[in-house]
C-alpha cells in the first residue's frame, strides 16, 4: 500500500511540473518510463494515470499565463488570456480546475452507461465517426459569418494534415499543434506588447453542477468517437445546450480535459483502444484486468483531487513570477524553445509543416473566424481513415 | 444547483481523500505464502511467492512454467511485458505475485509480476 502511494504520489508531483512546464508533455515522461528496465508495472501505471490527471489539471495554467497551450487544451488560450488581460487570471484558472474536478466526479459516475455503451456497439463505430465528423465539421462552417474563409482554412488544414499524418513526420500532432495554434499566439502576444496587469483576487463565482454533468457527458462521447475535439464537443453543447458563457465555456474545457483522460481507461479496458497518450502508454506495459482499472480509477480520483488542492496556490506564485520578469523575454523564450523542439523532434519537414500551420492560421486570424476550424488538420484525416481511404 | 467556485480548493481535498480510503478497500494485499499453505487459500485470492522457476516454455508470448519453494505450483504469466519476460529465466529464484485460479481441478497462479530478489 505503501508503495503504491508513493508512485501515485511521485506521480502527483511530476505531473504538476509538467504540466506547469511549457513543451514538456506528462506523455513524454510517460512513454520514457515505459522504457525504463524497471518491473512493478502496476506502480508504473498508477504513476503514470496520477502523473497524467495532474498535468491535465494543472496545465491550464501556462495555457492562460503565457499563451502556451498543449495538446489537449489549447482551446483555453483565447477566453483564458481575455480574462487574464482583465486582471481575472486567477478566476480563469479558477474555473478550468473547478472544472477538471466537477468533470472528474461525474465521468465516474457515467462509466457504467459508457461501459456498456462502448461494448455493445463498439462494431457500429467505425460506420458512425465519418458521419458525425462531417456533420460537425459542416455545422461549424455554417455557424461562421465569412463561410468562404472558413471553408478555406478548413480545406487548408485538413490538406496538411493528410500530408503530415502521412508523411512519418515524428510527433506530427504536436508539430501541428505548435504551428496551428502555439506559436501563432505566442507571436500575436509578442508584437501586441502584452504585460500581465495587475491580477484581481478570484471573485465568488457560482457554476452550474450541470455543467460538470455535461462535460463528463461529453468527454465520454469524445473517448467514444476519436478525432472530435474539446472544441467541437464544446461547439455541439453551445448548440444543444443554449447560450454558454465564458466562465462556462472554462469549466467545460477544462473538465473535457481531464474527463477525456479518465474515459480513456475505460476505452482501453472495454474496447483496448488507446484514445490518449496516457492509455497508449498504459497499453504497452501490460493488460489491464478489471480489478487493475479499479485501482487505476483510484489513482485518478487521488490525482485529480490533491492536483486542484494544490492548483490554485501554483497559479498565484507563478503570476507572481511572471509579474516581476519581462513577460515579453518569457514569450521569446517559449517560442524559441517551441520551434526548436519542432525542428528537433520533426526534422525539416517537420519545421517545414509547422510553418505551413502557421500560415494558415494567420489567414484565419486576419479574416476573423474561429481558430477551431483547423482543428480539420485531425479531423479529415480521420475521416479519411475511418471510409478506408489511403492516399 | 450550483456550487461556489471558492470551494474548490476544499472539495479536491474531499475527493482526494476519498480516492484514498477507496484505495484501502480496494487494493489487494498479497500475501507471502510458501507453495504448501496454497490449500488454504481460495480462488481469486492475490499472493505472493518466492521460489524457484523451473519447466519455463514461452509460447505465443505467454509464459507457462513451475515455481519450486516447499513444493512445485504451475504459473502462467500472459503477454508479460519485456522487462518482465527478461526476467523469467530457468532455476532463477524469483518473486511472483499474482491469483490463484483453479486448471484441471489443480490450483495454478495467474502472475501479474515478477520480482528479482532484493
Amino acid at each position: 500500500m505503501i508503495k503504491e502511494l508513493l508512485f501515485i504520489f511521485g506521480g502527483i508531483i511530476t505531473g504538476l511540473f509538467t504540466g506547469i512546464t511549457p513543451g514538456i508533455h506528462a506523455n513524454t515522461i510517460a512513454f520514457l518510463i515505459i522504457y525504463l528496465p524497471l518491473n512493478n508495472s502496476i506502480e508504473i501505471m498508477l504513476f503514470i494515470v496520477s502523473m497524467s490527471v495532474s498535468h491535465s489539471v494543472v496545465d491550464a495554467i501556462p495555457n492562460i499565463l503565457l499563451g502556451c497551450p498543449s495538446e489537449e487544451s489549447f482551446l483555453t488560450i483565447l477566453p483564458g488570456h481575455q480574462m487574464l488581460l482583465n486582471g481575472e487570471g486567477l478566476l480563469a484558472i479558477r474555473l478550468t480546475v473547478f472544472g477538471g474536478l466537477i468533470t472528474g466526479i461525474f465521468a465516474i459516475f457515467l462509466f457504467p452507461i459508457f461501459f456498456s455503451f462502448a461494448q455493445n456497439y463498439n462494431a457500429y463505430f467505425p460506420l458512425i465517426i465519418p458521419a458525425i465528423l462531417l456533420a460537425t465539421i459542416i455545422a461549424m462552417i455554417l455557424n461562421e459569418t465569412r463561410k468562404k474563409e472558413a471553408i478555406v482554412v478548413v480545406l487548408l488544414s485538413g490538406s496538411l494534415g493528410i500530408l503530415v499524418l502521412n508523411a512519418g513526420i515524428p510527433n506530427a500532432i504536436f508539430i501541428c499543434i505548435a504551428g496551428f495554434f502555439a506559436i501563432p499566439s505566442l507571436l500575436q502576444s509578442f508584437f501586441s506588447e502584452t504585460k500581465i496587469p495587475k491580477q484581481n483576487p478570484p471573485k465568488n463565482t457560482k457554476q452550474k453542477i450541470k455543467i460538470g454533468f455535461l462535460s463528463a457527458l461529453i468527454s465520454g462521447i469524445i473517448s467514444v468517437f476519436p478525432a472530435i475535439g474539446p472544441s467541437q464537443a464544446a461547439f455541439i453543447m453551445k448548440k444543444t445546450t443554449g447560450k454558454i458563457n465564458t466562465e462556462e465555456y472554462l469549466s467545460i474545457i477544462g473538465g473535457i480535459n481531464t474527463g477525456n483522460l479518465i474515459f480513456s481507461l475505460l476505452m482501453l479496458y472495454t474496447i483496448g483502444k488507446t484514445r490518449t497518450g496516457m492509455a497508449s502508454a498504459i497499453n504497452n506495459i501490460n493488460e489491464i484486468s478489471f480489478e487493475i482499472l479499479l485501482i487505476l480509477i483510484c489513482s485518478a480520483i487521488i490525482s485529480l483531487g490533491f492536483s486542484v488542492f494544490f492548483a490554485e496556490a501554483i497559479a498565484k506564485k507563478a503570476i507572481i513570477f511572471l509579474q516581476k520578469i519581462n513577460y515579453k523575454k518569457i514569450n521569446t523564450i517559449i517560442l524559441t524553445f517551441i520551434s526548436l523542439l519542432v525542428f528537433f523532434t520533426g526534422g525539416f519537414f517537420g519545421a517545414l509543416a509547422c510553418i505551413s500551420a502557421i500560415g494558415i492560421s494567420f489567414f484565419g486570424l486576419n479574416s476573423k473566424i474561429k481558430r477551431t476550424h483547423s482543428m480539420a488538420f485531425l479531423m479529415l484525416p480521420t475521416m479519411l481513415f475511418y471510409l478506408g481511404i489511403t492516399l | 444547483m450550483q456550487i461556489n467556485t471558492n470551494n474548490t480548493k476544499y472539495l479536491g481535498l474531499v475527493i482526494g481523500i476519498i480516492g484514498l480510503l477507496l484505495l484501502c478497500l480496494i487494493l489487494p494485499e498479497a500475501k507471502n505464502i510458501n507453495i504448501n499453505q496454497i490449500e488454504n487459500y481460495s480462488i481469486g485470492e492475490m499472493v505472493t511467492i518466492t521460489g524457484v522457476i523451473k519447466n519455463l516454455s514461452i509460447t505465443k508470448q505467454n509464459a507457462f512454467f513451475e515455481i519450486e519453494n516447499n513444493g512445485l505450483l504451475n504459473a502462467v504469466y500472459f503477454n508479460p511485458p519485456l522487462n518482465q519476460m527478461l526476467l523469467l529465466r530457468e532455476n532463477e529464484i524469483l518473486t511472483v505475485t499474482g491469483k490463484i485460479t483453479s486448471y484441471k481441478n489443480k490450483k495454478e497462479l495467474i502472475i501479474k509480476e515478477v520480482k528479482k530478489i532484493d
